[in-house]
């Protein structure tokens, strides 16, 4: 039974930070030996999400060094340090204008989210509703999107006109989510969908078929066609699970709450945007480890005037120091500007390390997810839509390679949107418009 | 004596260039290995086996749009193929579905059902109306499948097998209660089947010659249109073969040069040289931009069109000598394209719109000429911020000779060939001089660099340049004991050399079988390379005559497995 | 194939002999695009004795002050806002400082009414460096002039950089090294749709001193980049067919810097609409040198109506207090007086130029006028 919710509980108890996972247990027995399927053959879910901030990092500060595998991290990075064997880093991309005017902060988001441009009447969905239409059906939650910096700007839509609002306050988050329609998954009433068992019902039409193909067959292609079976098993399987009643989530576990003080309400300090995000951040983890979605958009922070995040004690927001603060002559870079991007640098750390604190058997939330990082411009002071940092985060349930270093000079920021896409077993080929169009995923990182 | 046997139908593996072998490399040249005239130790040779092909996602594509039409969306990831034999068109032969494919497959499968019986397109892609749109039609299921399973399938659906789809689209209506979405599972479930995925050659006695066997009607109809046009055969040839038309040389010979004449044919072409000129490399070709900011990704996925085009023209369109692809001035170009090859070229369409590709010839004695200097050899073949004399001669030697050269041994230190910032050795022929002074190493480099080096003006992304590190650089050579001073005559060498010729029919026979050549069909080969030399190399009239000789549909005595009874092995 | 289809109609290989009849014959022709094309700013510590204008949100606070807007209204205002967003028309800060304004008692917004709204008196540099050429013909004697910083000439008038230097998005170094300021975001953000700007030198030998001719043309095409982001060389242009942006001027080379013969005026060199509707550049001067590596880089300078130098600034909407820029600019003119007001309309400006080889091909696309 969950306590009543207020901001105040709530809050406590995760800004406790220790030992809010109890609820339901975990239920190991259920995993496989190898903890990464059902014991029935399941397969565990993979989670995608986006995590994204405004005014990106300056370039000449963030690429790391070395290539590949094991790269050292350069300074606005350093704080992601504790989990970079599990972030993959691209640098060097750029998102292609074109002949299309440039919106400061828009321009370089719809790049690489949507890899193109909104046009008039041209659909631009982002690449997290792709996904979410291909992953995300089967969960309460299609998708979920929050913004840490009060506003409720999201970078999440599935056209130019319809965006998917962010909810910008973790109480309203809370009770969404654990509120009084969460059903626990043990005892949710179950009805088998029609849909699925037609699938089920045409799939026995090849096996029927199976007698009359075997036969003429040399040894090699009778194993080769056997293998086809077998797979063919597996579908069906597939199809069988899904028409029953579902089994008890593996991990799942709803946070804990106890009454503590209300902290302030939001301001503009960069300090209330850690605060909730770091709520977020941890109601998250218990949304997906519940399955209650299985894409999850967290956006830390807008870039242009609409996200003004201050630093206590001075006067101008992160943005106009983006553009005002004159570049220290023997660092090299914006000295208050850095100071912001390792704030930021260290929140997105804290995000990608409470998704790998949340254990599913011998594996981690971030073990089963691929966070996909993106800004909106490569070096804040000018808008440059060159030098975007985009980063790869998490495992993915062991289908990329994680902690790798990839240099892409000059390519396309929808490379990585696309690989994405492929990773996360979205059926498309080439994605984005004009010169961001792109059919090459990054294959070096898939495994 | 070559210090490299020819090969003929088999491979022959260079000697591996390591330790008590590599001094065979050096100090024992090769002979040129002779090959046993097969026809002689054998009356009757065996043919190849009878195969069976998972499509290709082109193929896959193609028989799409050739069944439903071009407005079908096929999105979907299809596995990697892995080149076999020079060739990634036979490694379909021996692929099959794993779970991941099973499901990309089942995806793609309803997908593309969906899409047919869409209200857009049932009503020409279904050849009747159901008495009700939310009730089971079996008549007119019946009809659909009839009519779309035969090219599906490649042949004429059995009673049987139109019975199990039209039963199976039945259940499905009956749980969805709609009739269209009834019909598109069990389409997709057709899509999915092993019938449709696999293209099963099916070998009968040969009833000119008894004990031979050669592929029953259909299976030739397939063979000749996956070799001619890289898609299922269309109504024409399933009327043929359902005609017994196939039994016949001139029914064939009518049928192929049918095929020959239609546009298709140049997609084919163009397929073919992909594949044998390894273009799917471009997918993981990695360029340093600091050295080369010209290489952009533009630059990659133009260079492969424009060796593309330039074949097309010259092969097809032209009719011309295959042994021109290494001579001729001609080309294809973008703008893009200009600037790395430091030429003008003017778009001509309206401003915004992408690059149009131009003809482009370039003047006599311009060291572009052939194909060997296009971007889509020069860059594919080098490391990603310095060229490789050693990577563009192995692989001139493996592409377009069907030579196989070992890869480097282990533990060896290639520091003063990497380095191109030594200034003891400016130049890439000083620093593999350098490097050769290991004779664990000579050996090979002998068989690749010359040949590599004669490239070295065209510099890691393909540009041309004079000079390396101040010092002139020198593309003097010889190939086969031929002299060459620059990469022209290099062009010039290789076009006589019939290597490159016998080359081509290899991987043209292997690429129409889809596998390698067995032993038993060496003759044809070598009787192949006698015709294709009397057609002045003309490539159609190569295809013409793999397609029309009996050896393309024989094949071996099917081998009797003691397979699962029909009801045990369900 | 269709891209096969098309190109098969017509194989033709292309044509390119001669030069552009209205050139003289050259014996060799270099053809270039420009890459960068940036206000020279030659910032030195010290060189605003007033200070750096302070941020715009501050200034905007002082404006409002200054309309009559008390401490508190002004600062409740601000509560919560991002200060610097002048055109927040659905914030009450943003629609306060654009409507700060007032003609006959009515508010109007200062941006369409400049000159109605309070000059906020910004710094303008004072200091001794500046960029340019002696364009009045008065040398040292000149009393605006500069002393160029690295070739030390004396008198070199430089006012749009007195105007706009003490803005910190318009500093840049001694040595002639551009900060990533907001020249730097006007020209590369409107350089990759704008037609691009072509330079070609011609002469007997270029390799040698000796006379040449600088022909400044428009292409039809804008510039493509490398992956490296940077303009793309050895790409081909068409030259516009409207002959008004082209431009022939005698110059000379001489230890490979190239420079006019006499003052030129450069008019109606089409731009794009937001960053510089047109070039204009009256009794205009020239270094250009040809470097090693192929490319062309130096400087430009000249008399431009003060107005068209706004627009630089137009683009690049932060960091800017765009009434500020207006009334120092309008200051600063120091050419071409209104015969009406007396009002200089003109500026006296520097420009670095950086160009790239390229092909020209001239409209009728047979006969080539420059060859990288």
């Amino acid at each position: 039974m969950l306590a009543p919710h207020s901001r105040r509980n709530v809050l406590r108890g995760m800004l406790g930070g220790t030992a809010v996972t109890v609820g339901l247990p975990f239920l190991d027995c259920f995993l496989n030996s190898n903890g990464t399927a059902l014991a029935d053959g399941r397969d565990l879910p993979v989670y995608f999400g986006t995590w994204s901030q405004g005014l990106g990092f300056t370039p000449g500060y963030w690429e790391p060094k070395g290539i590949g595998a094991n790269y050292e991290n350069n300074l606005f990075l350093k704080p992601l340090d504790p989990i970079k064997h599990k972030v993959t880093i691209f640098s060097g991309l750029r998102a292609f204008m074109d002949s299309n005017p440039l919106n400061p902060h828009g321009s370089g988001p719809a790049a690489c989210l949507s890899g193109g441009h909104p046009k008039a009447g041209v659909s631009m969905p982002t690449v997290d509703t792709i996904i979410a239409d291909s992953v995300g059906t089967t969960t309460r939650f299609r998708s979920l999107e929050v913004s840490c910096d009060g506003s409720d700007g999201s970078q999440s839509a599935r056209n130019a006109t319809s965006r998917n609002p962010s909810e910008p306050s973790p109480l309203a988050f809370y009770k969404r989510l654990f509120g009084p329609e969460f059903r626990d998954p043990n005892s949710a009433d179950f009805t088998p969908d029609p849909a699925v068992m037609a699938r089920q019902s045409v799939l026995s039409a090849i096996s029927e078929r199976r007698a009359a193909l075997n036969g003429r067959l040399g040894a090699s292609d009778q194993a080769r066609l056997d293998e086809y079976f077998t797979s063919l098993r597996g579908l069906e399987q597939q199809l069988t699970l899904r028409l029953e009643k579902p089994q008890p989530i593996v991990g799942c576990s709803v946070p804990h709450t106890e009454g503590e003080e209300d902290p302030a309400t939001h301001g503009t300090l960069i300090t209330d945007t850690q605060r909730d995000h770091r709520l977020f951040a941890r109601l998250v983890a218990h949304a997906m480890s519940c399955d209650q979605t299985r894409v999850v958009n967290m956006m830390f922070s807008g870039g242009g005037g609409g996200s003004p995040l201050r630093r206590q004690g001075l006067s101008m927001t992160y943005h106009v120091s983006t553009h005002e603060e004159a570049t220290d002559p023997v660092l090299g870079y914006q000295p208050q500007v850095a100071w912001f991007m390792t704030q930021i640098a260290a929140a997105m750390a804290e995000y990608f390390m409470t998704l790998d604190s949340f254990k599913i058997g011998d594996q981690t939330l971030l073990d089963r997810s691929l966070i996909m990082y993106s800004t909106d411009v490569g070096r804040a002071q000018i808008h440059s839509q060159e030098n975007m940092p985009m980063f790869l985060v998490g495992g993915a349930g062991g289908r990329v390679k994680t902690g790798l270093h990839v240099p892409a000079s000059g390519q396309t920021v929808a490379r990585v949107g696309l690989t994405a896409q492929h990773v996360m077993g979205v059926p498309v080929s080439t994605w984005g418009t004009e010169s961001n169009m792109t059919s090459k995923p990054f294959t070096e990182i898939l495994a | 004596m070559t210090l490299l046997s020819k090969v003929s139908g088999t491979r022959h593996r260079l000697r591996r260039c390591l330790s008590v072998a590599a001094i065979a490399c050096v100090l024992a040249p090769l002979p040129g290995i002779t090959i046993p005239d097969a026809s002689a130790a054998d009356a009757q040779p065996a043919a190849g086996p009878a195969m069976m092909h998972l499509l290709s996602a082109q193929q896959y594509r193609q028989i799409i749009d050739d069944t439903f039409g071009p407005d079908i969306e096929v999105n979907g990831r299809f596995t990697t193929e892995t080149r076999r034999a020079g060739l990634l068109a036979i490694s379909s032969g021996v692929t099959s579905v794993t779970m991941a494919e099973m499901e990309a497959f089942d995806n793609l499968a309803r997908s593309i059902a969906a899409q047919v019986t869409d209200r857009t397109r049932r009503d020409y892609l279904i050849p009747c109306k159901p008495a009700s749109e939310r009730a089971v039609d079996d008549a007119c299921a019946a009809k659909f499948f009839e009519a779309t399973g035969r090219f599906l399938f490649r042949r004429p659906l059995t009673t049987d097998e139109v019975k199990i789809q039209v039963e199976a689209a039945a259940r499905a209506t009956e749980k969805v209660k709609n009739f269209y979405e009834g019909l598109s599972l069990s389409l997709a479930s057709m899509l999915a089947s092993p019938e449709f995925l696999f293209r099963q050659e099916i070998p009968v006695s040969d009833p000119a010659q008894p004990g031979q066997y050669v592929l029953d009607s259909y299976s030739k109809a397939s063979r000749l249109s996956f070799f001619l046009w890289n898609s299922q055969p269309d109504a024409e040839l399933l009327r043929a073969a359902q005609a017994g038309d196939l039994n016949t040389p001139a029914g064939i010979a009518k049928q192929v040069d049918r095929m020959i004449a239609s546009r298709r044919f140049e997609g084919v072409v163009r397929n073919f040289f992909s594949d044998m000129l390894r273009f799917d490399d471009f997918g993981n070709l990695q360029k340093d931009a600091t050295v080369f900011p010209k290489f952009s990704l533009t630059v990659s996925s133009d260079a492969a069109e424009q060796t593309l085009l330039t074949l097309v023209d010259l092969l097809v369109t032209q009719h011309g000598d295959y042994r021109d692809i290494f001579t001729t001035r001609r080309t294809f170009l973008t703008t893009t394209l200009a600037a790395i090859y430091g030429v003008p070229l003017v778009k001509s369409t309206p401003r915004m719109e992408p690059p149009s590709w131009q003809p482009y010839e370039y003047e006599e004695g311009n060291p572009r000429a052939g194909i060997l200097s296009h971007i889509s050899f020069t860059a594919l073949h080098s490391h990603p911020a310095r060229t490789s004399a050693t990577i563009r001669g192995k692989a001139l030697r493996e592409v377009f000779l069907c030579q196989t050269v070992p890869n480097p041994p282990a533990n060896v230190n290639f520091t003063v060939v990497q380095n191109t910032d030594n200034p003891l050795y400016k130049t890439a022929r000083e620093r593999l001089t350098a490097h050769s002074t290991n004779p664990a190493c000579a050996g090979c480099h002998k068989i690749t660099d010359p040949i590599g080096l004669s490239l070295e003006k065209f510099d890691g992304s393909g540009s041309f340049r004079n000079d390396e590190n101040g010092a002139h650089i020198d593309t003097a050579g010889a190939f086969n004991g031929k002299p060459f001073s620059n990469p022209l005559e290099l062009g010039k060498v290789l076009h006589d050399d019939p290597g490159a010729t016998d080359c081509l029919v290899t991987r043209a026979v292997s690429y129409a079988l889809g596998r390698e050549i067995a032993d038993g069909e060496k003759p044809w080969h070598t009787a192949l390379n006698k015709s294709f030399a009397d057609d002045q190399y003309r490539l159609p009239e190569l295809f013409r005559r793999i397609a029309t000789s009996p050896e393309f549909f024989r094949t071996a005595e099917p081998q009797k497995l003691p397979v699962k009874t029909a009801a045990s092995s369900n | 194939m269709s891209a096969f289809d098309r190109v098969n109609a017509f194989f033709v290989t292309l044509c390119i002999l001669g030069t552009a009849s209205a050139l003289p014959a050259a014996a060799e022709t270099r053809g270039f695009v420009v890459s960068l094309f940036a206000p020279a700013s030659a910032s030195t510590e010290g060189d605003c004795s007033q200070g750096i204008n302070i941020p715009l949100g501050q200034q905007y606070a002082l404006d409002l002050l200054a309309a009559g807007y008390t401490k508190e209204a002004v600062d409740k205002l601000a509560e919560g806002q991002d200060t610097t967003m002048f055109g927040g028309f659905n914030s009450s800060w943003g629609r306060a400082v654009v409507f700060r304004t007032k003609i006959n008692g009515k508010p109007v917004s200062a941006w369409i009414n400049p000159a109605a709204a309070l000059d906020p008196n910004l710094h303008m540099v004072d200091g001794k460096y500046g960029f340019g050429f002696n364009l009045d013909g008065n040398g040292a004697a000149s009393p605006t002039g500069f002393e160029d910083p690295l070739t030390h000439e004396k008198g070199v008038n430089n006012q749009m950089f007195r105007a706009m230097g003490c803005f910190t998005v318009f500093r840049g170094d001694e040595k002639g090294i551009l900060t990533p300021g907001a020249h730097h975001q006007a020209w590369t953000i409107v350089q990759n749709g704008m037609p691009a700007w072509l330079i070609s030198i011609s002469g007997d030998d270029l390799s040698k001193d000796g006379d040449v001719t600088v022909t400044f043309d428009v292409a039809v095409e804008h510039v493509e980049r490398d992956a490296q982001s940077q303009v793309l060389r050895d790409m081909t242009f068409r030259i516009n067919a409207d002959r008004r942006s082209h431009h022939e001027f005698a110059a000379e080379l001489k230890g490979g810097v190239i420079s006019l013969k006499k003052p030129e005026d450069l008019l109606a060199v089409w731009g794009e609409e937001m960053f510089m509707p047109t070039l204009e550049l009256r009794s205009m001067r020239m270094r250009l040198e040809l470097r090693p590596d192929g490319a062309l880089h130096g400087m430009m300078g000249g008399y431009m109506p003060w107005k068209d130098a706004m627009s630089t600034g137009l683009q690049a909407n932060m960091g800017i207090h765009w009434i500020g820029l207006y009334y120092n600019l309008r200051k600063a003119a120091d050419a071409n007086p209104d015969p009406k007001t007396g009002e200089n309309r003109d500026i006296s400006t520097a420009y670095f130029i950086d160009a790239v080889p390229a092909f020209a091909v001239a409209p009728d696309k047979s006969k080539k006028v420059a060859r990288r």
